[in-house]
C-alpha cells in the first residue's frame, strides 16, 4: 500500500528547473533510497515533500491526503518528517528537552489548560516526557539525557536529529545523508539504527544517500535522479548494472 | 520537596504584603507600585523578546493603548474601572494583532524595525488625534478605581496608595503566575525552538508564525494591563510617555534583567527604575553614563544580571565539586 | 503649480541628504552585517565638526565640509578598532542594544560639550537664490542635490572600478569566499567605515545651514536612513538612491498637502506598509 505517491513533481526557480516531472512512490514499511549526483535536486524533492518550498507543478499524495502545497507544520502532523543534512537540534537545551520539543504537534493541550492546571495538560506532559525517554533508550542516548545538547559528541547528537524526528511520531521519515561524515563502524551503526526504525517501530524511510554501502545495503529499492530528473529506479542489483546510473555517476564524487 | 518552595512563595506573598505597613514614606510606597506596574511590563515583554526571541520595539504603544482605553472611557464615558481593565487589554491585544501578523513574518533586525515605525504611528495618533485624545494636552483627571463592594459587608476603596499598592500587587502576582504556566507548556517549549532555530522548529511541526503571534499578543495583553494600572494611578497621562525611547527602555529591563528566565524582568524592572533614583546626584552626567552602561552591559553581561548569577554558581559548583574530589584523593 | 515644484525640489534636496546617510548606513550593514544605530549621531558629529571648523578656522564652507567628513571618517576608524571588530561575532540583536547604548552616549555627551543650544552655521549659499525655470530655490538646497550627487556617482564609481571597491562588493556578498580568494577583510572593513561616517558627516554638514546644528538632529534622519534601506533593500546601492529621494520627495509633498503634523510620522507609515507588501524592500533579495 503507497504511504506516499509523487505524481508530476515539478519545481522551477525563475529559469533554473530543479525537479522535472517526478514520478514514484513509496509503500508503507519500505526503505527507499534515493540517490543521485550532487545537485541533482535530491534535497528539493525532501523540501517539497515537507512543504519547504510550493511545487510549481504536480501533486503529492501521502496516506491518502493530497498535501501538495501545505505548510510544513501541518505535513508534520500528518506523520511526514525530515531530517537535514547539517545535523540540526537545538544546542542550547538539554537532549530531553530537545526530544519533548519534538513531541509538539502530538499534545493538545494549549495555553489556556497550561494556565488552570488541567489535568489533561499534565496527563500530555508525563506522556511526552515517557515517550522521549524511551526514544532516547533506543537510540542509546539515555545516560546523555540531561545534558545540554551542544555538548554531546556529534554521533550523538546525529542520533539526537534523527530520535528529534521520531519524537513527532510519524509515519514516514525523510532521512538527508544520515551517514554524511561518519567512519566505517559509526555507518555501519546507523544502518543497524535505521532497520531497526523501521523493524521495530514500524517506520516508512527515504533516505538520500551518498554512501553507496549504505545504499546497496538496506534499501529495498532505490530511485536516482540526475539533474532533477528521475533516469531510474529499481532493485539495487538492478540499478547497480545500470548503464544510465553509471554515466551519470562517472567524473563525480562518490564515495564507496 | 515541593511542599518547601510553595512555603516559600507563601512567605514571600505574605512579606510583599507588608509592605505597605512597613513603609512609611509615601514616595517609596509610590515607587514600590511603579516598579510593581513595570514588572508587569517586563514579564509580559519578556514572552516574545526573551522567550520566543523576537525584539519588539513598540511595547510602549501597548502600554499607552492600555493606558488611554481606560483613561477615555473612565473620562469620557465614566464607566467602571473594572469593565475598562478588561477592554484595555483586548485593545491592546487588538493592536498585536494589526501589527503582529504582517511583521512576525519579518525576521530579527527588520522585525525589530517594523516595530519601531508602528510604534511611532502609534504614537502620532495618540498626539494628533486631539478629539479622542486631547493630544498632547494629556488625559487629566483620571479616577481611581471603582470601589469593590461585597454586599453590606465589605468596602474596598483604591483611593489610597496603600490600597493601590494590593490592588497591583495582586495583578502582578497573577501575571507572574499566568506567564510562568504558560512558559512552562508546549507554548513555552515552542517560543524556545523558535527563538533557538525557527526553521527547524517549523520541520518538527510547531506553527512558528502562529506561535509567534501567540507571544506578542500574550506580551501586548499585559502591557495594555499594564498600562491600565498605571493610567489609574498616576491619573494624568500624555503621549510623551509612551515613546519609542520608553520601548527601548522597557527592552532593557528585560534584557539586563536576564531574558528568557522568569525572574530576569523582575530585576531588570527593578534596575531600570531604582537606577535613574540612585543615579540622581550625577544630575546632567545621568543619560550619558545611562548609554555608557547600557554598552558595558550588553557587552560584557548579555544573558544580563540572572546570567551573570547563573554563571557564578555554576562556577561555585564546579569549585565544590573540584575540592570534593580532592578529598576524595586524598583518601586514596 | 509653481508651489508644487519648489515642495519638489525641497523634497529632492532633504532627499539626498537621506541618500547620503542612507548610503552609508547600508554600506555598512551590507558588508560588515552591522547596524549601527549610533550613524545619527555620525551625522551630528559631522554637522558639528564642520560648526567648529567654521568658527574656529574661519575657512570656506566646502573645505570644512571636506576637512570634517575625513574627521569623521576617522572617527569611523577608531569605532571600529575599540568597537565593531571586537564584537564581530556578537549576534546581530545585541549588537542593535549596543549602539542603541552608543547613541544615547553619544547624544548625551554632546549635549554636555555643546550645550542643547542650536548652533547656525552661516554659509553665502543661505543667502543667495537661483533662478530655475522660474523657481526660486535657495543655492543651500541646490547645493545639497548636487553635491549630493556628485558624492552618490562617486561612491557608485569607486565600488564598481576601483579594487578595494570591488572587494567591498565581494565580501558583501560572500564573507568566507572572500577571505579565501585572499581579500584583506580587515582592511575593507576599515574602509567600508571610513566611508559610510564620510558619508553621513557630509549629510549632516550640508543640511545643517539650514536646519541648525544641534545634539539630537541626528536621531530622526537615522531611522529614515533606516527606511530609506528597507525599502531599497539592505545593501542596495540603488535601492539607497532611489528610496532616499523618494522618501525625500514624498514626505515633503505630503506635508505640504496632506498635513505637517504627519510629515516625520509618514516615513514610518510608509516604513510598515513596505514592509508588509514587501519583506524584502523593494530592491531587495528575497528572506527566506
Amino acid at each position: 500500500m503507497a504511504i506516499i505517491e509523487i505524481s508530476h513533481l515539478t519545481k522551477r526557480f525563475g529559469g533554473l528547473v530543479a525537479v522535472k516531472d517526478l514520478v514514484f512512490s513509496v509503500s508503507s514499511g519500505e526503505i527507499i533510497g534515493l540517490i543521485g549526483p550532487n545537485g541533482a535536486g535530491k534535497t528539493t524533492v525532501f523540501n517539497l515533500l515537507t512543504g519547504v518550498y510550493a511545487p510549481t507543478e504536480g501533486r503529492i499524495n501521502f496516506d491518502g491526503v493530497d498535501i501538495t502545497g501545505w505548510k510544513p507544520q501541518d505535513v508534520v502532523k500528518l506523520g511526514l518528517v525530515r531530517s537535514f543534512q547539517q545535523t540540526r537540534v537545538l544546542p542550547d537545551i538539554s537532549v530531553l528537552q530537545n526530544m519533548i520539543t519534538g513531541y509538539h504537534c502530538r499534545i493538545k493541550s494549549g495555553v489556556w489548560r497550561a494556565i488552570l492546571r488541567s489535568s489533561l495538560k499534565e496527563r500530555e506532559e508525563k506522556e511526552a516526557r515517557e515517550q522521549a525517554l524511551e526514544i532516547l533508550d533506543f537510540l542509546q542516548l539515555g545516560d546523555f539525557h540531561d545534558e545540554i545538547a551542544k555538548n554531546i559528541p556529534q554521533s550523538a547528537q546525529r542520533r539526537l536529529a534523527i530520535g528529534i524526528a521520531m519524537a513527532t511520531k510519524p509515519k514516514m521519515l525523510l532521512l538527508d545523508e544520515p551517514t554524511v561524515g561518519m567512519n566505517p563502524s559509526e555507518t555501519q551503526e546507523m544502518i543497524d539504527l535505521i532497520a531497526a526504525i523501521r523493524e521495530k517501530r514500524g517506520m516508512t524511510v527515504l533516505l538520500i544517500e551518498h554512501d553507496m554501502k549504505v545504499v546497496m545495503g538496506i534499501c529495498k529499492r532505490i530511485v536516482v535522479l540526475n539533474y532533477g530528473e528521475k533516469i531510474a529506479e529499481g532493485t539495487p542489483a538492478e540499478i547497480r548494472s545500470n548503464p544510465d546510473v553509471i554515466t551519470a555517476y562517472l567524473g563525480s564524487e562518490e564515495s564507496a | 520537596m515541593r511542599y518547601s518552595k510553595w512555603l516559600a512563595y507563601l512567605i514571600l506573598i505574605v512579606l510583599l504584603c507588608c509592605v505597605p505597613l512597613v513603609m512609611t514614606n509615601s514616595y517609596f510606597l509610590y515607587m514600590a507600585i511603579i516598579i510593581g506596574i513595570y514588572i508587569i511590563v517586563a514579564a509580559g515583554l519578556n514572552v516574545i523578546v526573551g522567550y520566543a526571541g523576537q525584539m519588539s520595539f513598540c511595547h510602549a504603544a501597548f502600554f499607552g493603548i492600555g493606558a488611554y482605553t481606560t483613561a477615555i472611557l473612565s473620562t469620557r464615558l465614566g464607566l467602571n474601572f473594572w469593565l475598562n481593565l478588561p477592554l484595555s487589554m483586548i485593545a491592546a491585544g487588538l493592536l498585536a494583532f494589526i501589527i503582529g501578523y504582517p511583521s512576525l513574518r519579518l525576521r530579527g533586525p527588520y522585525f525589530a524595525i517594523a516595530t519601531v515605525g508602528c510604534g511611532e504611528v502609534v504614537r502620532s495618533v495618540l498626539h494628533n488625534w486631539v478629539d479622542l485624545t486631547q493630544g498632547s494636552m494629556g488625559i487629566s483627571n483620571i479616577p481611581p478605581p471603582n470601589p469593590i463592594v461585597i454586599g453590606n459587608l465589605f468596602t474596598l476603596t483604591f483611593d489610597t496608595r496603600q490600597n493601590y499598592y494590593y490592588l497591583v500587587l495582586f495583578f502582578m502576582l497573577l501575571t507572574l503566575f499566568i506567564i510562568s504556566r504558560i512558559i512552562k507548556s508546549k507554548a513555552g517549549r515552542a517560543y524556545e525552538a523558535i527563538r533557538i532555530d525557527d526553521v527547524f522548529a517549523r520541520s518538527i511541526g510547531i506553527n512558528v508564525h502562529g506561535y509567534k503571534m501567540q507571544a506578542f499578543l500574550i506580551s501586548a495583553l499585559f502591557g495594555g494591563l499594564a498600562g491600565a494600572l498605571y493610567s489609574h494611578c498616576i491619573l494624568f497621562i500624555s503621549p510623551v510617555s509612551f515613546t519609542t525611547a520608553e520601548s527601548t527602555n522597557m527592552v532593557l529591563m528585560v534584557i539586563m534583567g536576564g531574558k528568557g528566565t522568569l525572574i530576569g524582568p523582575i530585576v531588570g524592572a527593578f534596575l531600570l527604575m531604582i537606577l535613574p533614583e540612585a543615579l540622581r546626584f550625577l544630575a546632567d552626567y545621568r543619560m550619558a553614563l545611562y548609554g555608557l552602561l547600557l554598552m558595558l552591559v550588553m557587552i560584557f553581561m548579555p544573558n544580563g544580571l540572572v546570567g551573570v548569577a547563573g554563571s557564578l554558581r555554576a562556577l561555585y559548583r564546579k569549585k565544590s565539586v573540584t575540592s570534593e574530589k580532592g578529598v576524595s584523593h586524598g583518601h586514596n | 503649480m509653481e508651489v508644487f515644484f519648489i515642495h519638489l525640489a525641497n523634497g529632492l534636496a532633504i532627499g539626498s541628504s537621506y541618500v547620503l546617510i542612507a548610503l552609508g548606513f547600508t554600506l555598512i550593514f551590507g558588508i560588515l552585517d552591522i547596524i549601527n544605530l549610533a550613524h545619527g549621531e555620525i551625522y551630528m558629529l559631522g554637522a558639528y565638526c564642520t560648526y567648529f571648523i567654521l568658527e574656529l578656522l574661519g575657512v570656506g564652507f566646502f573645505p570644512a565640509l571636506i576637512l570634517s567628513a575625513l574627521i569623521i571618517a576617522g572617527v569611523g576608524l577608531l569605532l571600529e578598532r575599540i568597537l565593531f571588530y571586537p564584537l564581530r561575532e556578537v549576534p546581530l540583536l545585541n549588537l542593535l542594544l549596543i549602539s542603541i547604548g552608543l547613541s544615547i552616549f553619544l547624544q548625551n555627551a554632546a549635549t554636555l560639550l555643546w550645550t542643547p543650544e542650536q548652533r547656525a552655521i552661516q554659509t553665502p549659499y543661505l543667502t543667495h537664490t537661483l533662478n530655475i525655470f522660474g523657481l526660486a530655490i535657495t543655492m543651500q538646497r541646490l547645493l545639497i542635490v548636487v553635491v549630493g550627487v556628485i558624492v552618490m556617482v562617486a561612491v557608485v564609481i569607486f565600488i564598481q572600478r576601483f579594487r578595494i571597491g570591488k572587494a567591498m562588493r565581494a565580501v558583501s556578498q560572500d564573507k568566507i569566499g572572500s577571505a579565501v580568494a585572499g581579500i584583506n577583510i580587515n582592511m575593507v572593513r576599515y574602509v567600508t567605515l571610513a566611508i559610510g561616517c564620510g558619508l553621513a558627516s557630509v549629510a549632516g554638514s550640508l543640511v545643517a545651514p539650514i536646519y541648525l546644528v544641534e545634539p539630537t538632529m541626528g536621531a530622526t534622519p537615522v531611522f529614515k536612513a533606516f527606511v530609506i534601506v528597507i525599502l531599497g533593500g539592505m545593501g542596495s546601492v540603488a535601492g539607497s538612491i532611489v528610496g532616499g529621494l523618494l522618501l525625500g520627495v514624498v514626505e515633503n509633498l505630503s506635508a505640504a498637502y496632506i498635513s505637517l503634523a504627519l510629515k516625520d510620522t509618514f516615513a514610518f507609515i510608509l516604513l510598515v506598509l513596505i514592509l508588509w507588501v514587501r519583506p524584502a524592500g523593494i530592491f531587495g533579495k528575497s528572506l527566506e
